[in-house]
């Protein structure tokens, strides 16, 4: 086990060091030519956005008139017979808790536009890194994304709906009810893949495709070179989590952060609090919102230092080679 | 050389074992036995009797409401309102007939409950194991009493009496009746009939008769509560209560009372309400026991409620008819009482005179008993609380008339509840060394893991070393215990030679053995790296008894978890073959696995969020439907798959061509069998007459089984050691050799070769699957196969996922043509490889039916050999079926080394191939002896907690059992299996490199 580990350790340094050498003139190029002010600003309006959904959105209705809202929303009768004080303080968590499908219904829609909202970001830059050629061929390549822009819509919702029925499966397989609760697990399932796999669907395109080569033959995996060029492209980013690009970055941290909310949002399932919020599946819901933006800001963080990095090389790089030019110069 | 691997993992069983030796002195509970009796020669510590003859009639397992006025909402068709002549005769005739809703102290075993219904003392926790076992009680009683006093004692009925006061009863008035035959539903009852009423009609020849009927609760426990067997059962003791009651005569006391009650099961030995609630009945058909017109104060009379009632009703302890008892006939309260009288039994005029006269003998008795206890060597265990005692007692003398009264009973109250929890005491310097020493139990094979990863292939050597120096530590840790007494006997007085010797020599052979392997920082990091986070999570689990009372979630939940780095490794595999196996076999350990989980005995703590589906439902103990539908096709399907599974590697010749298609689907089908007929028994579906003969094929059936799968298959194993074929064939040698002279050369074809060392290990395993097959219930059967089929699909993902890592490896290393050489490529073993299975061996015991409880154990596995209780194999089959699925699956753990482990070249393969069993081992080892370091030290941190008898000390329990359990299987499985194969694999293959 030793030898083999040290092997796997060495490896990486031993690349790096002939990359590092002779130092291109900008390392990760990628870095530098991300939009980072628009990034910061849209990060934060998509974050506090998702945390108003999930705390407001499914009490919106707050602002209807009383009565249509006691009608929908079946609130228990003890918040009803509280004094108006105690309901100021409880009424979040009893509205919230009422009904866990409403909540998460609501949570869901308001997602689900966030997320294509977000998505359409992160799909440009994307895009714009991998233009290449003059201002004038740059703009010529842009218009031609952009006409695929439906297309690539409805394939990343077509993708979310696929996935959701796997993050279905596998949230069963982790112990959730297979005899009750179907909704509420399948409702955490949609969220799950809107948050985690939407907005990758809609930058990457898809890992996997079928096709029916005839019309009644059995449907059979897309080989062609692009499917697979992608699906590299995801098992870089979802297997090996290594993504290399602010905008990659962008991608997998929130995911990650979901994965690892809603994971541990099960925990407090299983203690005997009898609290409202600990009904199924509140906490892996608020867990998987609540570890995408502490996900996206660490997304943002590790590109923001990465950025610093890079900068603070280039000076290095220009300082050394204005040195160089002087003492030719004296020369 | 391999012997020297059985040796090392001896040693670390040693440790194991010594750990949990002085642990348990000092934390499972322990009282002093006083062996003192009351004697007064001159009565001054009785009253007058009331009367001359007592009839006890016990019914065991009598819970409360089947007597009780107002039964529970909504009553129960099947045992409310059938028992009914106690509450006619209470309502008829006020101040003769009373009833009470007994508390009787946990565990609510029958043994235990006889000690202390006869004694008047508290039970302990140890007690406990003893049941299968009595022995005789030591302490005063109310049997001594009377014999003191030269009564004669009838007895009839269940045995246990007879073994816990083994000549006690008159010899020509005693009839003992076997009660361990839960199966059997009447023998007992109609032999306490039978004797009961010729004694009854001649009441000169007995003062005290004892009859105790087993029927009620042996419907509970093959039956439950809701059965109609229940209502017939209640309706005849019904019916021989009114007889006995019409034969009573006036000088006689009638108590008849339920030693412990039922839970919703008809199971009982915990501390739930409804085991807790036993009834009682006290009638006399001669004179009044309290002044039908005087009103009792209130006071002095405790209620208790029970689950389902709305009102509550008179309660009071069992053992208090101790006292009430002794003294209604005229004799001393025994030594050890620690009940109070119940005042209803001697409320004569108005003001309740003799009732405080009786108060004060039974305060100044337990008074008496304190203080001798006090006195005694075990004194130091009332410290703490001798002061409240003694304010109490002295705070007695102080009050006048009316209040006296209730001050004595408070005082006895208090005794009461403190001995109560004082009997819970621990000592704490016994627990910490025995947690220290499971601490070494842990980090010695941790480092031994790192250090035979480390030294792998040359490790003969260093072995003999180190073995050398761990006996040196054993020795020098002797002696030094031996030391360490005489230095520290004066401030640790309760630890003796022999524990600190016990203590010593593990701990000095565990730091001379982490010394000697010396794990360097960066190999401790790399552990650190390696951190099984779902074992980590799991052990912290014990410290919250939320988490203890939902593990059989948790364990899905970590299992899965567990899978995730394996899934992710899959997506990135380098070949596309490795990533359909990895991500294919994962998908079906993870279907298996949740399939599994679907099975489960709840806990009581559970309701109302869980279902038992491991019986057809919650009250009645008989598979479900779907399971009687599943479990033969299942039985057939196994083996089967089993072969494809080897068929993978070629592996299903030699051994594997005669063992699976043959002997498996044999044991198995008898195990359905054996399960099917006892079901068809207990559903009463053929009329009672076949009981017999179905009994007969049954205990046939499973002696066959188990005796054909452990003599035969074992030795098929050991005659035919390997699962494969070789075939030779002669071939013609080439153009240019044939002009050499050459004619011929033999091509030697070996099917199976990739797999040698592991499909005969497989074989071996299933012989001790089909072991646990026998003795597992109908749905654990097809949990059983379930698990299998979990089992073969890790070890082909455990494969893969080594090929892959080995193959990235290679990619990434200075000489990437390693791959070429694709044999060697599989990465070494990984500790987090073995979580997985420790995972799923405990998954599979939740799934079989288990829980961490003491009424979850299955009784009904202790009759599969024989139709009476049979030493030892009654007990070894309820243990088989407890923790067989821990044995069973850690016995599966050096299958993760052996796996598709080619033998060649010799011997280099089967020097690795034992090298990486021992650590496989050793993993398993640590990963159980973590949770029992968790459990313990949970146990022994929240030592005074609510909860820790109920949750946290059970779960100790099943840790210690189950880590027992596993060191067996471990040493089972490398000393025969892995020996023997690897020595048969040398054999054959040294010849061919």
């Amino acid at each position: 086990m030793p030898s083999r580990k040290a092997k796997t350790v060495k490896a990486p340094t031993a690349q790096a060091k002939p990359a590092a050498e002779p130092a291109p003139f900008i390392s990760d190029p990628d870095t530098l030519s991300f939009p980072f002010a628009a990034y910061t600003g849209l990060v934060g309006i998509h974050t506090s956005l998702l945390a108003f959904t999930a705390l407001y959105l499914p009490r919106s209705s707050l602002y209807f008139p009383q009565s249509l809202y006691n009608a929908y929303y079946q609130v228990p009768d003890y918040v009803l017979g509280l004094p108006k004080s105690d309901v100021a303080g409880t009424s979040v968590l009893a509205v919230l808790t009422a009904s866990p499908v409403q909540t998460l219904a609501w949570t869901l829609g308001g997602v689900a536009l966030l997320q294509a909202w977000w998505g359409g970001y992160v799909r440009q830059w994307a895009l714009r890194s991998r233009e290449e050629g003059s201002q004038g061929e740059r703009k010529a390549q842009r218009q031609e994304l952009e006409k695929d822009k439906v297309a690539a819509l409805n394939q990343a919702f077509v993708t979310t709906a696929i996935t959701s029925v796997v993050f279905f499966a596998v949230i069963v397989l982790f112990g959730a009810p297979l005899a009750s609760h179907l909704p509420h697990t399948y409702l955490l399932s949609l969220l799950l893949s809107f948050l985690a796999v939407f907005p990758a669907a809609y930058t990457l395109g898809i890992p996997l495709a079928l096709r029916w080569p005839t019309f009644s033959s059995w449907p059979e995996l897309d080989e062609s070179q692009s499917t697979f060029v992608t699906r590299i492209h995801w098992v870089r980013l979802f297997a090996e989590l290594s993504p290399r690009s602010p905008v990659e970055r962008a991608l997998v941290y929130p995911a990650a952060g979901t994965a690892l909310g809603c994971w541990l949002g099960a925990i407090p399932l299983a203690l005997d609090w009898d609290r409202s919020w600990q009904a199924w599946p509140l906490p892996p819901t608020y867990g998987a919102l609540l570890g995408y933006v502490l996900g996206s800001f660490v997304a943002m963080a590790a590109s923001a230092v990465k950025y610093f990095a890079e900068m603070n090389r280039l000076n290095i790089r220009l300082r050394a080679e204005r040195g160089v030019k002087e003492e030719r110069k004296k020369k | 050389m391999m012997l020297k691997g059985l040796w090392l993992l001896i040693w670390v069983s040693f440790v194991h074992l010594a750990g949990l030796y002085i642990f348990i002195q000092g934390f499972l509970l322990s009282r002093l036995a006083l062996p003192d009796t009351t004697e007064c020669i001159d009565g001054s510590c009785t009253i007058p009797a009331t009367y001359k003859r007592a009839v006890v009639l016990i019914i065991d397992g009598l819970r409360y409401d089947f007597i009780a006025p107002d039964p529970p909402h909504p009553p129960s068709p099947f045992h409310h309102d059938i028992l009914t002549l106690p509450r006619e005769l209470t309502a008829a005739n006020r101040g003769k007939s009373f009833l009470f809703n007994a508390f009787s102290d946990p565990p609510t075993t029958t043994l235990q409950r006889i000690k202390g219904l006869t004694t008047g003392s508290l039970p302990t926790f140890v007690d406990m194991g003893s049941n299968f076992g009595a022995s005789s009680i030591l302490e005063d009683s109310i049997i001594q009493q009377l014999r003191a006093a030269g009564k004669k004692i009838a007895f009839m009925g269940d045995d246990t009496w007879t073994s816990v006061f083994p000549d006690s009863f008159a010899p020509n008035m005693s009839f003992p009746y076997d009660s361990f035959n839960v199966e059997d539903l009447h023998t007992v009852d109609e032999g306490v009939i039978r004797h009961l009423f010729p004694l009854l009609d001649s009441p000169d020849s007995w003062d005290f008769i004892i009859g105790h009927f087993l029927g009620v609760d042996h419907v509970g426990h093959r039956m439950g509560p809701d059965h109609p067997n229940m209502k017939a059962k209640l309706a005849q003791m019904n019916e021989v209560l009114s007889r006995a009651v019409d034969r009573l005569d006036e000088d006689t006391l009638l108590v008849l009372l339920g030693d412990h009650g039922m839970d919703r099961r008809g199971d009982h030995g915990g501390d739930g309400g409804l085991e807790t609630s036993s009834g009682v009945w006290i009638y006399s058909k001669g004179p009044y026991l309290s002044d039908p017109r005087a009103s009792l104060p209130a006071h002095l009379l405790e209620v208790r409620s029970f689950p389902g009632m709305t009102a509550e009703h008179r309660g009071i302890q069992q053992i208090d008819l101790v006292p009430s008892l002794t003294l209604l006939l005229g004799l001393p309260i025994p030594y050890n009482n620690l009940g109070t009288v119940i005042p209803e039994l001697f409320w004569r005029d108005g003001t309740g005179g003799l009732y405080e006269q009786a108060l004060e003998l039974n305060a100044a008795q337990i008074k008496r008993y304190l203080d001798t206890y006090r006195n005694s060597s075990s004194g130091g265990e009332l410290d703490s609380v001798w002061d409240d005692l003694q304010d109490e007692w002295d705070s007695i003398g102080a009050t006048i008339d009316d209040e006296r009264p209730v001050a004595l009973k408070d005082f006895s109250r208090l005794a009461l509840s403190t001995c109560r929890s004082l009997w819970a005491q621990f000592s704490v310097s016994l627990i910490v060394l025995g947690l220290a020493l499971l601490a070494f139990g842990v980090v010695a094979p941790c480092a031994l893991f790192i250090w035979l990863g480390r030294i792998k292939d040359g490790w003969e050597e260093p072995l003999d070393q180190l073995l050398m120096v761990c006996l040196r530590g054993l020795a020098g840790g002797c002696v030094m215990g031996v030391l360490t007494y005489f230095a520290l006997s004066g401030i640790l007085p309760e630890i003796d030679a022999l524990n600190w010797s016990l203590f010593d020599a593990p701990l000095m052979s565990c730091i001379a053995v982490i010394l000697f392997t010396r794990p360097s920082p960066s190999s401790a990091l790399s552990l650190l790296k390696a951190v099984p986070i779902p074992l980590i999570l799991h052990t912290l689990s014990f410290f919250s008894n939320s988490f203890i009372l939902w593990e059989d979630h948790v364990v899905l939940y970590l299992l899965i978890t567990s899978l995730v780095p394996v899934v992710l490794t899959g997506f990135r595999a380098p070949t596309s073959r490795l990533r359909r196996r990895i991500i294919g076999f994962s998908a079906l350990f993870a279907l298996c696995v949740r399939l599994m989980a679907i099975s489960t005995v709840c806990r009581e703590e559970q309701h109302p969020y869980c279902h038992v589906t491991f019986f057809s439902s919650a009250s009645l103990p008989a598979p479900p439907t779907l399971v009687l539908a599943l479990a033969i096709p299942v039985s057939v399907a196994l083996p089967w798959i089993i072969r494809r599974f080897l068929i993978v590697s070629k592996s299903d010749h030699g051994l594997a061509s005669l063992f699976l298609p043959w002997m498996l689907p044999a044991v198995l089908l008898a195990g359905n069998a054996y399960w099917l007929l006892e079901w068809i028994d207990s559903a009463g579906t053929l009329g009672s007459e076949w009981s017999p003969l179905l009994r007969g094929i049954r205990t046939l059936l499973a002696r066959s089984a188990m005796g054909g799968a452990l003599v035969g298959g074992l030795s098929l194993w050991w005659l035919i050691p390997l699962c494969i074929r070789i075939d030779s064939e002669a071939k013609k040698g080439q153009s240019g050799a044939q002009t050499n002279g050459e004619a011929k050369k033999t091509q030697v074809t070996v099917l199976g070769f990739a797999n040698a060392f592991g499909s005969p290990y497989l074989i071996f395993w299933t012989v001790f699957l089909g072991l646990l097959f026998v003795v597992t219930q109908l749905t654990g059967q097809v949990v059983l196969s379930l698990a299998t089929v979990a089992l073969l699909a890790y070890l082909e993902v455990v494969d893969s996922v080594r090929d892959a890592k080995g193959l990235q490896a290679a990619f990434a290393s200075a000489k990437p043509s390693v791959v070429l050489d694709l044999e060697k490529v599989s990465a070494p073993l990984e500790f987090s490889d073995m979580v997985p299975l420790y995972l799923l061996a405990i998954h599979t015991f939740h799934a079989t039916g288990h829980q961490h409880t003491i009424p979850s154990i299955q009784w009904k596995a202790a009759f599969v050999l024989s139709s009476t209780i049979i030493y030892p194999f009654s007990p070894g089959t309820v243990a088989l079926n407890t923790f067989g699925p821990q044995f069973l699956f850690c016995l599966a753990a050096p299958l993760l080394a052996l796996w598709n482990f080619a033998p060649l070249p010799q011997p280099d393969a089967s020097r690795v191939a034992v090298n990486s069993s021992v650590r496989t081992c050793l993993a398993v080892m640590v990963c159980f002896g973590t949770l029992l370091l968790g459990s313990s030290l949970s146990a022994a941190w929240l030592r005074r907690h609510l909860m820790v008898w109920k949750v946290f000390a059970p779960r100790f329990m099943s840790a210690a059992a189950q880590l027992v359990a596993v060191d067996l299987a471990l040493l089972v499985g490398y000393g025969v299996g892995v020996l023997r194969n690897v020595r048969r694999v040398t054999e054959v293959f040294r010849g061919m490199s």
